[in-house]
């Protein structure tokens, strides 16, 4: 990409999202989302190979059509409410097709399959954006209308979004495709909590965003994206091994990790809803998640991958990429648990 | 006449003795084995006394001696029973046994643990007195449990063998079958008469229902080997000789047809009841004896005999005489036990052989043996005059005047007349032309331990049955008239089976051995009974149980259901729900699909 | 008069996304687009907003044309799949015109076709009071003025989007 269309592209992006956040018009919400969704098609596409082509096709795609699913509903809301300004639904149907879109949009169950494909057609960096900020302006919507949302269609979604991205996961060896399976199950236990209480829900996006940067961060670091080549990570960098498996293990939801912290507030918070059957089963699901997960600690933590005499020395070389945020999300998908009572102050 | 309860209560004590001292050592003098055996016959010598008194003065005892425990209203005491069955029962039993003890000295000679098993017969003798003398159920319970638990273990004497561990597994276990009609007439006992006592019971017979004594019949059939529960009692010849003569002729297995005896107040007007007892008494004798007349194991015979015998009895219950029962109970006891002496002399003679094909000629080498053992199976047969006669004629008599199955009496008279088929082969095989033995078979007979007891049991096997069908009380009033060839008709039979069998065993004598019939295989296999019971409900029962075992629970419940069947459903759903070609056409079909769904919903 | 009007544009509108989805090369896709357009133009046009419906054709569809012009002169197909082409495409129109036919009868059957826009509804006019005079003017125009006058941040943002709309299409359009 050109140095100079760069920062145009970004601040778009970054701009985008913003006004979807800030706003309070349907309108300008809408094209904030618009804005966001085109800035980061050029950010998909870097090299212009087909694969990656293909994938920002995709991603237009499915992301218009949500668009247009979305401008549908807020005609509908303006037709029958005469304003613009976000406020209660009163139409059911503007609402479902609302929530519709934006579960297209997060890659929720029935419309997740773009998510893996697209994942796996772009390189990591537009990958880690495509997973966190990306996710941001439509939960950011979801947040605002959630009191209207159609309780039995979200959780429907959720449920489903926690199975498929189990199941999903389980038939994957390319790391980016686990992470696109890991995100759609972290979706739909975000969207499980968000008909009770958004604001879990915001913590758990800060939390899966802190661990998916930490992720990818890592692969970016040595390249990674398969299983395979990760299992060489012992040979360059020992220390990062065992972040890794922390980090995997945080995102699976082991408890003195941060990524305990969301899954058991969730938990708990259904359960004084009297939701009791459904979180049961979206954490036994969740034990898939954990399964591939560790089947990538398997392979970069526990076992000493075989490799040639010169590779195992590579540790000893200065790394050439640095990622200045790395340490700091380690630490925080890591040790963020005790601080779990303070997110009453952070909403 | 109070002495009588003394005299009783000295025979018990007097049996408890060497139970009581085997730690210590009183008996000095004598090894322990006299020791129980001289106070055994001195516990006969005593209980002659009350015995004798009873028949001269006909008086009947119950002795309550301990309240064991109340529980609500139902008072359970130790009490004791001593009327006609009990104290003639206990005389007779203890003369078996005196003889039997003596016959073991010589029997188990060789034997390291002779002390345990003198302990061991002396403990039986005890709990069958118990169980003769009880007045109430529990009581009897305990000697009932207390023979079969002493039968288990003197059946598996020689516990080394496998064949005898088997034999006593398989006792205990038919037993069991048993004492679950016991327990089962107990519980029903306890509910709706709300007591054990005999009296109490008895006064209660007609207000009683068909399945307590069902129970019974139940808990007979299994303690005396009736048929469906009989085949331990063969198997049961694995233990020591002195053994089968005393638990398996003439004490143990007669527990069953004296619990019926003991019970017959209840049953004398449920005529249902009595027709379930004689066809189960006749489908035995026939059958036992159909088994017998194959048998080469002579023990073996001798227990089908017996087997047989115990059918006889039930028949006679069955035909509502429950004094002739007794009585041929007690003659009964005389002859099997002698008989088994006998056949125990002569299998130690020859060196623990018991195959009666290769005998032969005894009559020469064992002159005593084979003379007791002719008199012996003769009273089986019901000689004249001899002490089967009184006892087994009575029977069929009885059967034959009364108004009864006339199908089970003929059972009974076939069996009768088998029953002289299977003495005449012991005999015939046994005793008379060449031996057949190994000619380094060392026999000596000389031994007054062998010849004493032995004799005694003799006479006993003459006389006893003209003294004690004297005093049998008259409590049924007996056909006094009857035609000739009613009245003849036992022996008519039994001289008939006789010939038949004499003849046969001389014309096949010296025949070429043919390829054995489907009859004879029915006979020989006892009747396929115990193969069928034996192997294939255990085997298929098994095989179920590893099935049910290995494959139901281990393979498929723990290995296909839980961990191989989740992991597979998590794969094939891993497969098929993420395995997709990623055209846009499917999303949109995903889209589609899903809000045309969603759009429903709302309208 | 004007019912009739909207009905039969409306029909057609519909026809011609029929006639697009019947997958015919694209070249006929994209005049089918554009004559589609054209409808809903008119549509808005016989609803009064004659100040939308005009800019509406003349600057989005007129830019449509151009690249409609320039696709099809680029396209190198020398008989382009028409509806009459294949049996497939035909038999898929001739699905969806009949879908609609019946759709339509069905609704007209059961008196669902109401009068949304009537006779007198020429369009909403505004009032100004100016110090000089008195006029009405034309919704549509005063809505552009307003959004060139008090709304200028969304005109910013629009044009912004606008922007960003045409910059990433030549960024990912011309290649390295």
């Amino acid at each position: 990409m050109n140095f100079l269309s760069k920062p145009i592209i970004y601040s778009t992006l970054i701009m985008g999202t913003l006004i979807t956040l800030f706003s309070s018009h349907w309108l300008l919400m809408w094209i904030g989302l618009e804005m966001s969704m085109l800035a980061m098609i050029p950010i998909m596409m870097p090299n212009f190979t087909p694969r990656s082509t293909e994938a920002a096709t995709k991603y237009f795609l499915t992301q218009a059509s949500a668009s247009m699913l979305l401008l549908f509903s807020i005609m509908l809301t303006m037709t029958y409410s005469g304003q613009w300004a976000i406020m209660q639904h009163q139409n059911q149907m503007a609402s479902f097709m609302l929530t519709i879109s934006l579960m297209m949009k997060l890659g929720l169950a029935p419309f997740h399959f773009w998510v893996p494909e697209v994942l796996q057609g772009i390189p990591l960096l537009p990958g880690l954006i495509l997973l966190t900020w990306q996710k941001m302006a439509p939960l950011a919507i979801l947040f605002q209308s959630f009191s209207t949302i159609n309780k039995p269609l979200m959780l429907t979604s959720a449920i489903l979004s926690v199975l498929l991205g189990g199941w999903g996961g389980l038939n994957q060896t390319q790391l980016r495709k686990i992470m696109a399976y890991s995100s759609i199950a972290h979706m739909g236990w975000m969207a499980a909590i968000l008909i009770y209480n958004p604001s879990i829900m915001m913590m758990n996006y800060i939390i899966y965003t802190f661990l998916t940067t930490s992720m990818f961060s890592m692969f970016i670091m040595y390249n990674n994206t398969t299983t395979s080549s990760l299992s060489h990570t012992w040979n360059i960098s020992p220390l990062l091994t065992a972040m890794m498996m922390i980090t995997l293990l945080s995102l699976g939801g082991l408890p003195p990790l941060t990524g305990f912290a969301p899954k058991w507030l969730i938990i708990q918070e259904m359960m004084k809803n009297n939701n009791i059957i459904l979180p049961t089963a979206m954490a036994m699901v969740t034990l898939l998640n954990l399964y591939f997960y560790m089947r990538l600690v398997y392979s970069t933590s526990l076992t000493l991958f075989p490799s040639k005499n010169n590779t195992k020395i590579k540790w000893l070389y200065q790394h050439t990429k640095h990622i200045p945020l790395l340490p700091v999300t380690l630490v925080l998908s890591a040790f963020l648990l005790p601080l779990t009572p303070m997110t009453n102050i952070l909403f | 006449m109070n002495m009588s309860i003394t005299f009783f209560v000295l025979t018990l004590s007097t049996l408890l003795l060497p139970i009581l001292t085997s730690m210590t050592n009183i008996h000095n003098k004598l090894p322990f084995p006299m020791y129980v055996k001289s106070l055994t016959s001195l516990s006969f010598l005593l209980s002659l006394i009350p015995t004798l008194s009873y028949l001269n003065s006909n008086h009947e005892a119950v002795v309550t001696t301990w309240n064991w425990l109340t529980i609500q209203s139902l008072n359970l005491c130790m009490s004791f029973k001593l009327d006609y069955f009990s104290i003639l029962f206990m005389s007779v039993a203890l003369f078996v046994t005196w003889s039997i003890m003596e016959f073991s000295l010589w029997y188990m000679y060789s034997d390291p643990n002779i002390d345990k098993f003198f302990k061991y017969l002396l403990l039986f003798l005890i709990t069958m007195m118990v169980l003769v003398t009880a007045n109430n159920m529990f009581q009897l319970f305990i000697g009932w449990e207390g023979v079969g638990i002493m039968s288990f273990l003197l059946i598996g004497w020689w516990y080394g063998r496998a064949d005898a561990n088997t034999a006593a597994l398989q006792a205990i276990l038919y037993n069991r079958i048993g004492d679950i009609g016991f327990v089962l007439s107990m519980a029903w006992f306890t509910m709706y008469f709300n007591s054990w006592d005999l009296q109490q019971l008895f006064s209660m017979q007609n207000k009683i229902s068909l399945l307590p004594l069902l129970g019974l019949l139940l808990a007979a059939t299994g303690k005396s080997a009736q048929f469906g529960l009989h085949p331990w009692l063969p198997s049961a010849m694995e233990g020591p000789t002195p053994v089968s003569a005393l638990l398996h002729s003439s004490t143990m297995v007669v527990a069953g047809v004296f619990l019926l005896i003991r019970f017959s107040p209840l049953m004398q007007d449920n005529y249902l009841f009595q027709t379930c007892i004689l066809c189960t008494g006749a489908i035995t004798t026939l059958f036992a004896a159909i088994c017998a007349i194959t048998q080469n194991d002579i023990k073996k015979i001798v227990a089908f005999s017996t087997s047989s015998q115990l059918g006889l009895m039930m028949v006679t219950i069955g035909i509502n005489q429950p004094h002739l029962a007794f009585l041929h109970i007690c003659t009964h006891a005389f002859f099997k036990a002698m008989l088994f002496m006998c056949s125990g002399s002569i299998i130690h003679s020859l060196n623990d052989e018991q195959d009666i094909r290769k005998m032969g000629g005894l009559f020469k080498v064992m002159p005593m043996t084979s003379s007791c053992l002719t008199i012996g199976s003769l009273a089986l047969t019901g000689m004249p005059f001899l002490t089967g006669f009184y006892s087994k004629d009575l029977i069929i008599e009885a059967a034959t005047t009364s108004y009864t199955n006339a199908w089970a009496l003929t059972l009974t008279l076939i069996a009768t007349s088998l029953t002289a088929a299977y003495s005449v082969r012991i005999l015939f095989f046994t005793m008379i032309e060449t031996p057949r033995f190994h000619s380094s078979a060392s026999i000596n007979e000389n031994n007054p331990m062998l010849i004493n007891s032995i004799s005694r049991l003799a006479a006993g096997s003459i006389f006893a049955g003209f003294f004690i069908s004297n005093s049998i009380p008259p409590t049924t009033m007996y056909q006094m008239t009857m035609p000739t060839y009613l009245k003849t008709s036992a022996l008519l039979v039994t001289i008939i089976g006789l010939t038949i069998a004499m003849e046969l065993a001389s014309m096949a004598y010296n025949l070429k051995l043919n390829y054995s019939t489907k009859t004879f295989n029915f006979s020989n296999m006892l009747g396929y009974h115990s193969v069928i019971m034996h192997r294939s409900v255990p085997y298929k029962n098994l095989l179920m149980s590893q099935n049910l075992s290995s494959v139901l629970l281990d393979l498929i419940w723990l290995e296909k259901v839980a961990p191989k069947g989740i992991s597979s459903m998590q794969v094939s759903a891993a497969i098929s729900s993420s395995t997709q070609t990623g055209l846009v056409k499917l999303y949109f079909l995903s889209f589609l699909i899903s809000i045309t769904l969603a759009i429903f919903m709302v309208i | 008069m004007a019912v009739n009007v909207m009905y039969f544009l409306s029909i057609l509108f519909v026809m011609g996304f029929v006639c697009l989805s019947a997958k015919p090369s694209p070249v006929y896709g994209g005049l089918t687009l554009v004559v589609s357009g054209g409808i809903g133009c008119m549509l808005i046009l016989s609803q009064g907003g004659s100040f939308l419906g005009l800019m509406v054709f003349l600057i989005y569809l007129g830019g449509m044309m151009v690249v409609f012009g320039y696709t099809t002169a680029l396209a190198t197909e020398r008989y382009p799949e028409t509806w009459a082409s294949s049996m497939i495409i035909w038999g898929t129109l001739l699905l969806g015109l009949i879908m609609e036919f019946l759709l339509l009868y069905w609704w007209a059957s059961n008196d669902q076709i109401e009068i949304l826009v009537d006779c007198y509804n020429m369009g909403e006019w505004i009032i100004y009071d100016d110090e000089s005079a008195v006029g009405f003017l034309s919704e549509d125009p005063a809505g552009v003025a307003a959004i060139y006058s008090y709304n200028c941040w969304l005109m910013f943002v629009a044009g912004w989007s606008m922007f960003v709309g045409i910059f990433i299409a030549i960024e990912i359009t011309r290649g390295n």
